[in-house]
């Protein structure tokens, strides 16, 4: 082991301490989430150093190489540190949140030590150096996380459950795959080391392409996302906050991994990924708006949200030289969105612990007369909607930037990328549409019934979401402030220099006005107009699109089931094989015989044409005579005939006639050789 | 040493069978002792003595009866020095539910006797021969309370392994013709590089084959699923272990140390060999999704995983050796721990079925935690030990540069993914789902089942760093 031990004890501390919080809260639960909650303060201490050191320029970094296969590797650089340290935060926020969540819940214990394993799992990935480091941490991530989304146990927790199990199975088996067809010497390639020079191109597009299957189904990438819009509301809001903040972050880790070290210098990379992000904005947005479940709107969200890093993923690459605005966008759209998507969630997680239901229709005016939580709600939704002055703006400009930026790179007749800045503002149109949907729904419709004036949330609650939430406005008042050192600190693990960006320039706040006008048009058309009804006590949503409608039933589980039979049935094809062999060389090896036995009255000859005939009856019987099936068995008839026959040829033989026929037939031939002879 | 090692469980074993009906207390006792004094004095003749052979009987200058601990043999010794004892410990426990457990202990500790001598021979011909007496020493313990299914089983068990025996019978005695010796030589008998090519390559897959037919290679793998209705520390121990590693290893040993990569590599033979075991691989898997009876579908992982072992030694180059063999300990682990996990709840419960272990988290937790340790374990999931085996097959199939190795890895692959269908599926819903209690069940096994558990659950995760060091000691063998 070399290196700073420091990281080693930041990665292993959670994994170390699970059966420990396990134990304890077996009698307790309470216990049990506290433990979760300190370790994971414990862990975000030591990160806050790692960062602290990694900010100051000294990259720390541990190699174990007896571990495993080819050694355990950890650095932490800027964008490495940060993110650890950012995920390590948000568990914290979660799991002091959690304390209040789980009061009347059932298998805590076992949710605190999942909570802790992944909690290591998603530091290990963060800072992993080397490609089968992350993978390792991926794969532990995505296993430890499953009973997340099946803690409930409801039928509907455990279908989620399912799909997300095997997403990530046949996920982790394609990265896997993808991992082993990469040239040899990537395998130990570090990134803080930079690009390898010397390796073949185009021997990597397919090894890619499986590990981006892999980790783009964790980030939520169509088409493999169908996991999200189930697995989120089935999930503890707590979990559901880390899903969608940590681990959807964890799979852009890797595509970004794909991106810069691996496929740097391929255009047709990331066209794809460039692409993948506009289909997935476009997707998830269509279906927030036309979401019901609170929780599952938030999922969409995520999905939508993601689809926009991957845009600027696949912009940075195809601006390459030029596209540092593109990495920044990006950089600062994912600590921004794990902010708002943990706000979001935590707060969605009180209304739904409140109210027990998670239907838009139930929740109505939950907020009513909770300032608290309409700020903190508030302060989430105008990051998300890229308002001017929060945070997200701030991100989603840059982005838009780097877009218009290789809008002018490509010649006038590319009219898919003009397309795809209007999709692009159409999609944050989106977002504002259904953000101001949850928003109105929840903070000023009318509740029915008398408002309940207990305390709804514990204050630890609602300080960790309060203490969230200012983060947002802030960073959006002063975002040179940050967004240059978000930039300093990240940029260079993504192969690009920090560059200064002007926020509130005119071109961004015309972006912005375009966004949150088309937002408007939506939420006033589509969803109040559309997708909406004035009932009594206020305004009921719909969903005109059935449930059983999505890609997941229509598409993967009919395949999966295909794929299935068609596995039986080979299987079952060649197991028949030896067996077939054993008896085909048992009758031709021991005389065994496989004709029929005659019938009684019958001989071979009255038997094998008697087959055959059944035989032809059958085919007839199949084909032309499907209405009057000919029903008599040949052989017996055949074999009753000829029983018949001998027997009357019998009594024919015995009959005086006959002889009396054959003595005269003797008399003519002796009369007829006498006369002529 | 190795010896004395060899001849205790014979008389362990002999003193049970005169033993009788009597005193389980002293049965088991004799059972314990001669097991533990065995491994120590295997890993005694490990330690002080590698590489010394011993001339037990001479029938003829050249056909001896000879031991000697070589890097393979240590291995292969090593491993079941470890695992029988505590096997023994957890038969005590399961075999209280069965009857005749006198001539069951003797048999047990026979074929201990039996597979020790396998793994230290020094030549073909005592390969050979205590390779059949194993399979007469372990019939008896398939046929174990003599019911339909498993004298059926047992027979089954017989004209498989006799039958084939006869094509390495074939084998052996065509090296004896073709040279003065057949002492393992690594590398390949010398004598036989100058022997008729086409010949040698014919003799050389009738015995794969023939030794082969105990690792359950297609189309001679029909014993192994109908002889788990054996007792469980038969099947975890026998069929998932010793028996068919001694298959595994009678091939390795064919392969590198009789005839030789230099003879047989590049050759159709290889191909043969080497496509055989790559479909065994896959259709073991796909074979195991459907089968609904626990302990046959963990036999058909078993076929699967043997065939992982013998694609690595077919690959024929060094790093294959490596690989196929730190599968095979790897394996052994894992497949005993789940095979005692089936034992266990088909002995506290009675249910043989996979779907009649839905929800049973609650009921026995300490098993199916350890049944779903070893279900992730086995599918590959790094940095567990499956994956470190698996990772040195894969490596070393893209490093033979032969096109069936090439693909044996999209192979392997696939069957990760079976292996997670079968396996990774009875593990979540014994814990997701609710549970279908029965009248008359029993919750977790006692200690003696329960120690083998946590032996290996904590050997599986030590290894989890000590992996490497192992791995290391095989390359140094292999003479990399």
């Amino acid at each position: 082991m070399q290196g700073n031990i420091l990281l080693l004890i930041a990665v292993m501390l959670p994994v170390l301490a699970a059966p420990v919080a396990y134990a304890a809260g077996r009698r307790q639960h309470r216990r049990a989430l506290l433990w979760m909650a300190g370790v994971s303060a414990a862990s975000f201490l030591l990160l806050s150093v790692v960062l602290y050191m990694a900010v100051r320029g000294q990259t720390l970094t541990f190699a174990w190489e007896q571990f495993g296969v080819m050694g355990l590797h950890l650095a932490a650089d800027g964008f490495r540190a940060l993110f650890a340290w950012l995920s390590a935060l948000l568990f914290t926020g979660a799991s002091i949140y959690s304390v209040s969540y789980f009061k009347t819940k059932t298998n805590v214990p076992r949710f605190v030590f999942f909570t802790l394993l992944t909690l290591s799992a998603v530091i290990g990935l963060f800072v992993s150096d080397r490609m089968l480091t992350t993978v390792m941490f991926f794969e532990v991530m995505s296993l430890a996380s499953y009973p997340w989304v099946a803690h409930e146990e409801t039928p509907e927790a455990l279908r989620a459950a399912q799909s997300y199990l095997w997403i990530a199975i046949i996920g982790g088996l394609c990265m896997l795959m993808g991992m082993l067809l990469l040239p040899a010497e990537l395998w130990s390639l570090s990134y803080s080391q930079g690009l390898p020079r010397g390796v073949d191109a185009s021997r990597l597009m397919l090894p890619a392409v499986l590990m981006l299957i892999g980790f783009g189904a964790k980030a939520g990438a169509f088409p493999l996302h169908v996991w999200l819009p189930r697995a989120y509301p089935a999930a503890p809001a707590p979990a559901a906050a880390l899903l969608s903040a940590v681990l959807s972050k964890a799979g852009v880790f890797g595509v970004l991994l794909l991106s810069v070290y691996i496929m740097g210098d391929m255009p047709a990379w990331h066209t794809l990924i460039f692409w993948i992000g506009i289909v997935t904005m476009l997707v998830g947005g269509v279906w927030a708006l036309l979401s019901m479940n609170i929780m599952r709107v938030l999922a969409w969200s995520s999905m939508s949200q993601i689809g926009f890093i991957l845009v600027g993923a696949g912009l940075y690459g195809l601006l390459s030289a030029h596209g540092s605005i593109a990495a920044q966008g990006l950089f600062a759209h994912m600590v921004n969105h794990s902010l708002f998507k943990a706000i979001l969630f935590l707060c969605a997680g009180i209304a739904v612990m409140n109210v027990g239901k998670r239907h838009l229709n139930d929740l109505r005016g939950f907020g009513r007369g909770k300032p608290w939580l309409h700020f903190a709600f508030l302060m989430g939704m105008l990051g998300v909607a890229g308002v001017p002055l929060w945070s997200g703006f701030a991100s989603k400009s840059m982005l838009h930037e780097s877009l218009t930026a290789y809008l002018h790179l490509l010649p006038s007749g590319a009219w898919p990328y003009a397309a795809a800045e209007w999709l692009f503002i159409l999609s944050g149109g989106m977002t504002v549409a259904y953000m101001l949907k949850l928003y109105i729904c929840l903070f000023w419709e009318h509740p029915e019934g008398k408002p309940d004036k207990r305390p709804y949330a514990p204050r630890t609650s609602l300080a960790v979401i309060l203490t969230l939430s200012v983060f947002p406005l802030l960073m959006g008042l002063f975002p040179a402030l940050f967004m240059d050192g978000l930039s300093g600190i990240g940029a260079r693990f993504l192969l690009a220099h920090a560059e200064p960006f002007a926020v509130f320039s005119a071109e961004n706040l015309l972006g912005a006005a375009w966004s949150i006008a088309a937002g408007l048009i939506l939420y006033f058309v589509v969803i109040r107009g559309l997708l909406s009804e004035k009932i009594e006590g206020g305004r009921g949503y719909m969903n005109p699109v059935p449930a059983r409608v999505n890609l997941e039933d229509i598409v993967y589980r009919p395949a999966l089931k295909a794929l299935e039979a068609a596995v039986a049935w080979f299987s079952w094809a060649v197991a028949m094989l030896p067996e077939a062999l054993l008896a085909l060389l048992r009758r031709a090896l021991l005389h065994v015989r496989a004709w029929r036995v005659p019938m009684p009255g019958g001989n071979r000859f009255t038997s094998a044409l008697g087959e055959l005939l059944n035989g032809v009856a059958w085919l007839l019987n199949r084909t032309v005579r499907k209405k009057h099936p000919i029903d008599l068995d040949f052989a017996c008839a055949l074999a009753a005939t000829n029983e018949e026959l001998g027997r009357s040829m019998k009594r024919l033989k015995r009959s005086l006639s006959y002889n009396l026929l054959l003595f005269c037939v003797g008399l003519f031939g002796l009369l007829a050789y006498l006369i002529f002879v | 040493m190795l010896l004395i090692a060899v001849l205790i469980p014979i008389a362990g074993s002999a003193l049970i069978f005169s033993l009788g009906r009597k005193g389980r207390r002293i049965r088991r006792w004799i059972a314990i002792t001669s097991t533990v004094a065995t491994s120590v004095f295997v890993c005694l003749a490990l330690l002080t003595e590698p590489g010394r052979s011993y001339v037990l009987l001479e029938f003829t200058p050249r056909m001896t009866i000879a031991f000697q601990l070589d890097g393979m043999g240590t291995v292969f010794a090593g491993l079941i020095a470890f695992l029988w004892p505590l096997a023994m410990v957890y038969a005590f426990e399961y075999m209280e539910h069965e009857p005749s457990e006198n001539a069951f202990f003797g048999q047990y500790l026979l074929s201990y006797a039996m597979t020790l001598v396998i793994a230290s021979s020094q030549n073909l011909f005592t390969l050979y021969f205590f390779f059949e007496s194993l399979t007469l020493a372990t019939v008896f313990l398939v046929a174990h309370g003599f019911s339909r299914r498993s004298v059926y089983a047992a027979r089954k068990y017989l004209y498989y392994s006799l039958g084939a025996a006869s094509l390495g019978f074939l084998s052996m005695i065509s090296v004896l013709v073709y040279s003065d010796t057949t002492a393992f030589v690594y590398g390949g008998i010398p004598a036989l590089q100058q022997a008729p090519h086409t010949m040698m390559l014919l003799l050389f897959v009738l015995g794969f084959f023939g030794f082969g037919v105990k690792a359950a290679v297609f189309p001679l793998h029909g014993w192994l699923p109908t002889a788990s209705v054996a007792p469980t520390p038969v099947t975890s121990l026998l069929h998932a272990v010793a028996v068919v590693n001694a298959g595994v290893f009678s091939v390795a040993r064919l392969a590198y140390y009789v005839y030789g990569p230099t003879l047989i590599s590049g050759t159709w033979a290889q191909t043969l060999c080497l496509s055989m075991a790559a479909f065994t691989i896959l259709f073991a898997s796909a074979r195991a999704v459907h089968e609904q009876h626990l302990k046959r579908r963990l036999a058909f992982s078993t076929i699967s995983n043997l065939s992982y072992m013998l694609f690595g030694l077919m690959l024929l180059t060094p790093l294959g050796l490596k690989a196929g063999l730190l599968h095979m300990i790897f394996h052994s682990l894992v497949k005993i721990t789940l095979f005692s996990c089936a034992g266990a709840i088909m002995v506290q419960t009675g249910r043989q079925y996979v779907q009649e272990l839905r929800g049973l988290g609650r009921q026995m937790p300490i098993v199916m935690t350890v049944f779903a340790f070893c279900a992730v374990e086995l599918v590959g999931i790094p940095p567990f030990i499956i994956f470190q085996s698996k990772w040195a097959l894969v490596t070393a199939g893209f490093q033979s540069g032969h096109i069936v190795g090439i693909l044996g890895v999209v192979v392997l692959l696939i069957s990760a993914g079976f292996t997670a269908a079968y396996l990774l599926k009875p593990a979540v819903t014994a814990f997701a789902l609710p549970l279908e209690r029965r009248a008359g069940e029993k919750r977790d096994p006692g200690w003696q089942m329960r120690t083998l558990f946590f032996v290996m659950v904590a050997a599986m995760l030590s290894l989890v760093l000590l992996g490497k060091p192992i791995a290391d000691y095989l390359t140094h063998m292999v003479g990399l």
